[in-house]
């Protein structure tokens, strides 16, 4: 029998650990719960999870230091990020600090569980490199630099290619701006993000249905992007 | 004992010289205060080596002198800050007179005590009689001994009360070569000077009198204050008219003392005649000083311009309804007196029913000695170009000689003359005048070549010739001198002006000090530099053209200013060794900022001073008027969002129950339901509402956020059409009932927003749409730009809100609608932050449409630049 996934979730409120531990099947995951920020380091460290869900605003110790005491020993444990809407800077903080991606208050469990997918299956990918992806109904060629839809080609310029790629290397995580700037036109665009805007603009007319009403290509207004997949 | 927050109370022990015993009554009177719990400390108490003042001294708490290095000598002064620091109920400080060494805050002490009276600190201080400024001159031509401490008769005249130290003079004496007030051979000196008994005599009586004056003013302040009216509660007024002389400040004493005794105001009058408009430097500084003395005997100055004296110190006498003019008496100079009528005399002959009085005047009749004027052109060019015109004059007869007679020739003379007269001073005009007389007589009159004239008929033609230019040349200089002063009065007249035009229409605080320093420049050899008042501090407001920084030193001069209110700096009695003069922009009510002004010549012309502070009062009330306006504005503002605060939490409360009651009710449904379809119903409900409460809550705390001040906006270039493309996505699920349509220009800019606010704004919009406009069947969203905005449209069909747009609306929908209040407000703070607008309006299909208005300027103009590569 396959062993189960342990999720580790750092949250003050006892309503939502009841909550997500009654949304998921109890078969599949293993929920440990810690209450605080102390807490929560220990737990990390004593249970080896495979996910962390951390809220932000926890008492004892801010999440940010959970993150950041987290990566020390780890860098690859995925962290989920639960924040309070509205408050960008912290979670752009955050991403920084080496979350892997938010969640926004008030959530739906449905979101919240599609996302938790997300983090794992990205975490597994990335120890099998491939050069062919499939994502939705895109496939990608990441060599020859080939995107096909339902199976007709796309034609994009290089640049365009890169910025596809990478985020549906990380599909239905977000990516922030200063990641996408860095790793497409390098680190000297630091935070140009017109040149984000304008290629974001050619890519979604190339690759959406309807490019006025983007359905892959999202915009999470002052974070960055996150490619959508249903 | 409690001290009141008033201004202190000032005690002077008044005596008629050093030694009769003011220190030791004051000590005396202190020592009871203290036994009776009295907060009374000493300030400075002069040692003089007297042992038994020194015993007097030691129960007091005694705050130490500042010690000033002057000249290699350290002197002891008074430490006023140290003093307002203790801020004691009162502190004794000796020698009301004494004045300080540079480097203290003010150059006499009277000023520091007054600024201890400011503080509401009680002050005992000591005067001797000869130090009071209108007794100074009379001390000194009794006593031989020149006063250099003087008082301005007002401190004494405001004092609280005064007690007159009184021993005989003879006592005195005594006491004196009993060692009792000097050591050793100060005795002698002192015996031989001012110590005479003759002297002391002088000195008891004009103390004793200045003392019965003094008690006599309080029982009139009394009488008054009783509301008791006499004769003498309307007063009668004096015009004392001056000029530039050594004479004048006596003048000012002895009118001082006149006015006393008749308990009558005094106006100085000063007339400037072109003649005194090139006044010697020292000229303009004796008259300058006499009419500081003036002001601080507590005369008003009126300062005329003219040619005519007599009548314009007669306007001022009728002016300020007069009933006496006080002149100068001519002694001297009888013979030009008789000649051309002294001014004396004409006054008296011009003065109507006004008395004219007299005074004795000094070994000459000096006051309005007739200057020569300065002339500012090289000497010897304008010698020459005298000398060069007689010549031509001579060449010019000797042609002309056959033909016409010597009167002609003279003719050509006085011609000469009135050239050289336009353009040299009156002394190369005299000598021209002569020259051409002798020419006249060496080379055309008979016998030729030599000086004697045997035809009396020339006698006249010369006398007259030599009159005729000398009157001439002096006419003609005095139109020029009195061209200048008019061009001078001019400047000054062009600058108010100007002020007054350029000030009217500044607009910024910014603008106002640029037009007033503008002004101020254009008086002529100044710089200036003007600071205003920011958070209680000065700041730089205009920087002074280049020639000189506001250094640290000056700086405090301009502080003091800022503090007290008051002219410092140059020209003024605090701080006179400052490189500049610091002049306050204040109205009544407020002080603006401090006005540094500077020479580019050494001194600065007390002259241009009044107008630069009509300029400065000017420019304060601006800065007044500036302030009032946006203290208006700022309240309104206030007003407004008090009330949309009102409304908006009054809304919330109503908002917040219906989706709490659906919630409630539904999860008590589900706990009885036993039809799995019911259970599905009621959880969609909670579903629904739950969300419709998170949207209000988001919505109120963003509201409270926005609410509490200007947020700080995270600006970055975002494309439209992206942030509505998401909050489209986001919405997706409530919009499948929708035709949604988009028309975007293809040349749409990017814009500079806050990307969650706006994204905020258009989601409000779309979810407002989605929950009042339920049965819509389109969503249309356009966006256009012109020069002045960006604007987005978002239209639907349905009938949602109410077609006005007053804030009293928002009662109506909130009824009528969950949360559109709050979500509309917030939709309208967002676009304000953005420099834009949000309307709501109806729309042809019979929906409504929100429009944003951005601000174009917040969009890029050539996005082009950014699409290569």
């Amino acid at each position: 029998m396959q062993p189960k996934i342990k999720i580790l979730i750092v949250e003050d409120e006892e309503s939502i650990h009841k909550l997500i531990k009654a949304a998921v099947s109890s078969d599949e995951y293993q929920i440990i719960s810690a209450f605080d920020g102390r807490e929560g380091i220990q737990a990390a460290a004593s249970h080896q999870p495979d996910l962390v869900i951390l809220d932000l605003g926890l008492p004892n110790k801010v999440g940010f230091e959970v993150i950041s005491s987290i990566r020390e020993w780890s860098d690859s444990l995925p962290i989920l990020i639960l924040s309070a809407r509205t408050d960008e800077e912290s979670k752009v903080k955050a991403l920084d600090d080496g979350a892997n991606d938010f969640v926004t208050k008030p959530f739906s469990v449905a979101e919240l569980l599609a996302r938790v997918r997300a983090l794992l299956r990205f975490s597994k990918q990335k120890n099998s490199e491939s050069n062919e992806l499939v994502v939705g109904p895109f496939q990608l060629d990441i060599a020859a630099h080939i995107l096909k839809k339902n199976g007709t080609e796309i034609h994009l310029t290089p640049t365009e290619f890169k910025l596809f790629a990478l985020l549906a290397k990380n599909a239905n995580r977000v990516i922030l701006h200063k990641q996408l700037l860095k790793d497409v036109w390098g680190p000297g665009f630091g935070t140009d993000v017109q040149y984000l805007r304008v290629f974001m603009k050619q890519l979604r007319q190339k690759v959406e249905d309807s490019p006025s009403q983007p359905s892959y290509i999202i915009t999470e207004p002052g974070v960055g992007y996150r490619f959508k997949l249903a | 004992m409690k001290k009141s927050s008033k201004r202190g109370r000032l005690k002077i022990y008044l005596g008629m010289s050093a030694g009769v015993g003011k220190t030791y009554a004051m000590l005396k009177d202190a020592q009871e205060d203290l036994e009776n719990g009295t907060d009374i400390i000493a300030g400075y108490i002069e040692p003089h080596g007297r042992e038994d003042t020194e015993g007097l001294i030691k129960p007091f708490e005694v705050i130490p002198s500042k010690e000033i290095i002057h000249e290699g000598i350290t002197l002891k002064e008074f430490d006023l800050e140290a003093s307002l620091r203790r801020d004691p109920h009162t502190i004794l400080v000796d020698e009301l007179a004494h004045t300080n060494t540079s480097g203290c805050i003010h150059n006499k002490r009277w000023l520091d005590i007054q600024a201890l009276l400011d503080a509401g600190i009680n002050v005992y201080s000591t005067l001797n009689i000869q130090h009071l400024e209108s007794v100074s001159e009379l001390v000194s031509s009794l006593s031989g001994i020149t006063v250099h401490e003087t008082v301005p008769d007002s401190v004494l005249r405001e004092a609280d009360s005064i007690e007159v130290i009184d021993i005989p003079p003879e006592e005195l004496i005594e006491r004196l070569k009993a060692g009792k007030i000097y050591k050793g051979d100060k005795v002698e000196s002192a015996l031989r000077n001012f110590f005479k008994e003759g002297s002391l005599l002088a000195l008891r009586e004009i103390l004793l009198r200045k003392a019965a004056e003094k008690i006599d003013r309080d029982v009139i302040k009394f009488r008054e204050s009783l509301a008791v009216k006499d004769s003498w509660a309307t007063s009668d007024k004096m015009v004392l008219a001056v000029g530039p002389n050594q004479f004048a400040k006596k003048l000012i004493q002895k009118a001082s003392r006149i006015a006393a005794a008749r308990k009558s105001s005094v106006a100085v009058v000063y007339v400037q005649t072109p003649h005194l408009g090139m006044l010697s430097e020292q000229d303009q500084l004796l008259i300058e000083d006499a009419l500081i003395a003036a002001q601080n005997l507590g005369f008003s100055i009126e300062r005329r311009f003219g040619t005519d004296i007599v009548s314009e110190i007669l306007k001022v006498a009728v002016a300020l309804n007069a009933s006496q003019v006080i002149v100068g008496k001519p002694i001297k100079n009888r013979i030009r007196d008789y000649l051309f009528n002294s001014l004396a005399d004409d006054l008296v002959r011009r003065s109507g029913n006004i008395d004219v009085l007299l005074v004795t005047g000094d070994e000459e009749d000096a006051t309005f000695r007739p200057i020569v004027p300065k002339d500012k052109r090289p000497r010897i060019f304008t010698t020459l170009y005298a000398f060069a015109i007689v010549a031509l004059c001579t060449l010019l007869g000797t042609f002309l000689e056959p033909y016409v007679e010597i009167a002609t020739i003279s003719m050509i003379y006085i011609l000469g003359a009135v050239l050289v007269a336009r353009r040299s001073g009156r002394t190369e005009s005299v000598a021209a005048a002569i020259a051409s007389s002798l020419c006249l007589n060496f080379f055309f009159i008979d016998p030729k070549y030599s000086l004697t004239v045997h035809n009396p008929e020339y006698v006249i033609t010369l006398l007259a010739m030599v009159s005729v230019s000398l009157s001439l040349s002096s006419l003609v200089a005095r139109i020029r001198s009195q061209n200048q002063i008019v061009e001078s009065r001019e400047q000054r007249t062009l600058a108010l002006y100007e002020a007054g035009r350029n000030l009217s229409e500044a607009t910024t605080q910014k603008e106002i000090l640029v037009a007033a320093q503008q002004a101020i420049l254009k008086l002529g050899k100044l710089d200036c530099g003007l600071l205003v008042v920011q958070d209680k501090n000065l700041k730089p407001g205009v920087a002074s053209k280049s020639l000189f920084e506001i250094e640290s030193e000056e700086f405090a001069v301009a502080k003091i200013v800022m503090d007290k209110k008051v002219a410092a700096g140059m020209t003024t009695d605090i701080l006179p060794g400052a490189g500049g003069l610091y002049l306050p922009i204040q109205t009544e009510r407020e002080l603006f900022g401090v006005c540094a002004v500077q020479s580019e010549i050494d001194h600065i012309e007390a002259e241009i001073v009044p107008t630069i502070e009509l300029i400065l009062q000017q420019t304060a009330l601006c800065l007044e008027r500036l302030a009032l306006e946006t203290h208006a504005r700022e309240s309104q503002v206030r007003i407004e969002t008090e009330s949309m605060r009102t409304l908006v939490l009054s809304s919330v409360s109503h908002d917040f129950r219906t989706p709490l009651t659906v919630i409630e009710g539904a999860a008590e449904q589900i706990g009885v339901a036993t039809d799995p379809e019911q259970v599905q119903e009621f959880a969609s409900l909670i579903g629904e509402h739950s969300k419709r409460l998170s949207r209000l809550v988001g919505n109120a705390l963003s509201f409270a956020k926005l609410e509490q001040g200007t947020p700080k906006l995270n600006l970055e270039w975002e494309s439209l059409e992206e942030l509505i493309g998401q909050a489209l996505e986001k919405y997706r699920e409530d919009l499948t009932t929708r035709t949604v349509r988009t028309d975007y220009p293809e040349n749409l800019p990017l814009v500079r927003v806050d990307a969650v606010l706006l994204d905020q704004l258009i989601s409000n919009v779309i979810e407002n749409s989605i929950i009042h406009a339920k049965s819509a069947s389109i969503l249309n969203i356009s966006i256009s730009f012109d020069a002045q905005n960006v604007i987005i449209d978002i239209a639907d069909d349905g009938s949602g809100i109410t077609h006005s747009d007053s804030p009293s609306r928002f009662k109506l929908d909130t009824d009528k609608h969950v949360g559109s209040g709050l979500g509309v407000s917030i939709c309208k703070m967002i676009a304000k932050l953005h420099g834009g607008k949000f309307l709501l309006e109806s729309n042809d299909y019979g929906g409504t449409t929100a429009r944003i208005f951005l601000s174009i300027d917040n969009a890029a103009k050539n996005q082009n630049s950014y699409s290569r590569g």
